[in-house]
């Protein structure tokens, strides 16, 4: 298994560029995103809007926490590019030398699995490191609500990926990309079900016309529930992520090890 | 390991794929031979193959590697057996040097010295992404990897095919030195003729999903003959010595079964050594004669 786990982290290697590269970038924008909050015109916004009387302090703070929650986000997406290692397991054909190397099913499957955590634990530990360095820099971003937002996001990127993976093995090696966009678009499609209300007054108040007032508080709640969530979402992350690799040993034992 | 007499013994297999069956086929591979496993594409060989590495499902029937049946726990034999595919398998960005890291924390037996000299032997650059090998070196890579974990038994689905004379002669050279050691053993299955016949011990002739002829290869040739005769002689030569026959512009060629006795019983007519590829279509004909005739 160990092998198997080494071959995937070669991908993972291979595609270091483009990992570090999008790193740099998010992190540069990162920095320019801060100097304009505390120097430069954002600033300049935020004091112009309280002179005004359009928004507090608070409201302010409130949003662009939940902007930088969102922007903790984009790291983490990095994680499912390795989904792609599967897309080449299946150019490449290995899933033939696969079936014949000495290593029981259930352990091949295991590599898969472990292979991407591996992976995001890689895009988390980027994503730990500007979280920390973001709450050192800014009063209103507490390091436990970072890491509560880290571990909402975390969990749905594995649960993504858990069920990507499921879904190669079910169908095959031929569709990786839209397999995972499948993935993707169910968990997104169950989380808007089950947060139907929240999720429409967020559109109503992103498209309401000029008149309408803009529920700055609203943005600091959405923010303050990803954190609430976190757990919950981590106990989900943890069942999908089981029950995904139950059902892919019993769709590769089915399939006879070709995987 | 040393009692067993046959590394692999296929009894009544069958496999029913839409519009393809693997209809109860039977044959063994002793130990210590170079089995050639003839037929055309689509015979069944690599169906056969998938069965013996307990890839695909069979619907009935008992494969057996190594004295030990592939419905259990077959992964455990799969330190013994070396496969070579018609087709590479490993990522194209992979280097000699990654697929050495990749086995040797894989097969318990893995041979880093002996890999890295059979690379060297083959031309093989270690430093090179595999995808950039020509399908000779990937085939050489494949070679090498199945020879680098002391594997018993080599299973090679057309290992040949695709390659220009001289890089197959030098594979057939390797294979020889492999099966210098008594217990190794090699099925090797392709539709050249030509390298089984200088390479193999046992040949098995399948088409359609079935076996048409099993056994020892110069028995074989030393039993078929081509005998040439004119058209209006054919009646003469005894039915039950034809395999078939083919028209030609000035006669008749007859693949026979028993060259011995039709020298005997035919003195004024040419008999010539069949090759196997000649016995293999041969037998095609008659096959396919038949199934006309029942149509």
């Amino acid at each position: 298994m160990k092998g198997l786990i080494i071959k995937d982290l070669m991908f993972l290697r291979k595609n270091a560029k483009v990992l570090r590269g999008g790193f740099i970038g998010i992190i540069i924008l990162g920095v320019l995103m801060f100097l304009s909050y505390k120097y430069g015109n954002i600033h300049r916004w935020n004091l112009e809007a309280i002179a005004e009387g359009t928004a507090t302090l608070e409201m302010q703070e409130g949003i662009y926490r939940f902007v930088f929650i969102c922007f903790l986000v984009v790291p983490l997406m990095v994680a499912a590019e390795p989904v792609m290692h599967l897309d080449f397991d299946g150019k490449a054909g290995f899933s033939k030398v696969s079936s014949v190397l000495p290593i029981p099913v259930w352990k091949r499957v295991a590599a898969k699995y472990i292979s991407y955590i591996f992976y995001v634990s890689a895009t988390l530990l980027v994503d730990i490191v500007i979280a920390v360095v973001a709450s050192r820099l800014v009063d209103f971003l507490p390091a436990t609500d970072l890491i509560g937002t880290l571990i909402t996001c975390t969990s749905f990127i594995v649960m993504a990926g858990a069920l990507t993976i499921f879904f190669v093995f079910c169908f095959g090696y031929s569709n990786v990309m839209n397999l995972s966009m499948l993935a993707v678009l169910l968990l997104s499609g169950f989380f808007i079900l089950i947060n139907w209300k929240t999720v429409k007054e967020f559109f109503t108040i992103i498209f309401s016309d000029g008149s309408a007032e803009y529920n700055f508080s609203f943005f600091s709640g959405l923010g303050n529930s990803i954190v609430d969530k976190s757990w919950i979402m981590m106990v989900a992350a943890i069942i999908v992520f089981i029950m995904s690799y139950i059902g892919a040993v019993i769709i590769a034992y089915r399939k006879r090890g070709i995987i | 390991m040393d009692e067993i007499k046959n590394v692999i013994e296929i009894k009544s297999v069958t496999k029913d794929y839409e519009g393809f069956k693997l209809d109860n086929i039977s044959f063994s591979v002793p130990m210590g031979s170079v089995c050639g496993f003839i037929g055309q594409n689509g015979a069944g060989k690599t169906t056969t193959i998938k069965a013996i590495l307990d890839a695909i499902n069979i619907d009935s029937g008992d494969i057996w590697v190594f004295g030990q049946n592939t419905k259990k726990d077959s992964y455990k034999m799969h330190d013994d057996i070396g496969v070579v595919f018609d087709e590479m398998g490993f990522h194209e960005f992979m280097t000699g040097k990654d697929i050495n890291i990749m086995m040797k924390n894989i097969f318990k037996n893995w041979d880093e010295k002996a890999f890295f000299e059979y690379m060297e032997r083959f031309s093989l650059p270690i430093k090179k992404p595999c995808g950039e090998f020509s399908r000779g070196m990937r085939m050489k890579l494949q070679i090498a990897v199945a020879l680098s974990h002391d594997a018993k038994l080599l299973i090679m689905d057309e290992p040949t095919s695709g390659l220009d004379p001289i890089v197959r002669n030098e594979m057939l050279q390797i294979f020889r030195e492999f099966v210098v050691d008594e217990n190794h053993t090699i099925l090797l299955s392709s539709h050249i003729t030509s390298d089984l016949e200088k390479i193999a011990d046992e040949v098995v002739f399948i088409n359609g999903g079935k076996i048409l002829l099993s056994g020892n290869k110069d028995e074989i040739l030393e039993k078929h003959g081509l005998l040439k005769c004119k058209k209006d002689e054919l009646k003469e030569i005894s039915e039950s010595l034809i395999v078939s026959y083919e028209n030609e512009a000035y006669g008749v060629s007859i693949l026979v079964n028993d060259r011995a006795a039709c020298g005997k019983l035919y003195p004024g007519m040419v008999l010539e050594p069949a090759s196997l590829e000649e016995i293999m279509l041969f037998y095609v004909n008659k096959v396919m004669a038949e199934s006309k005739k029942n149509k």
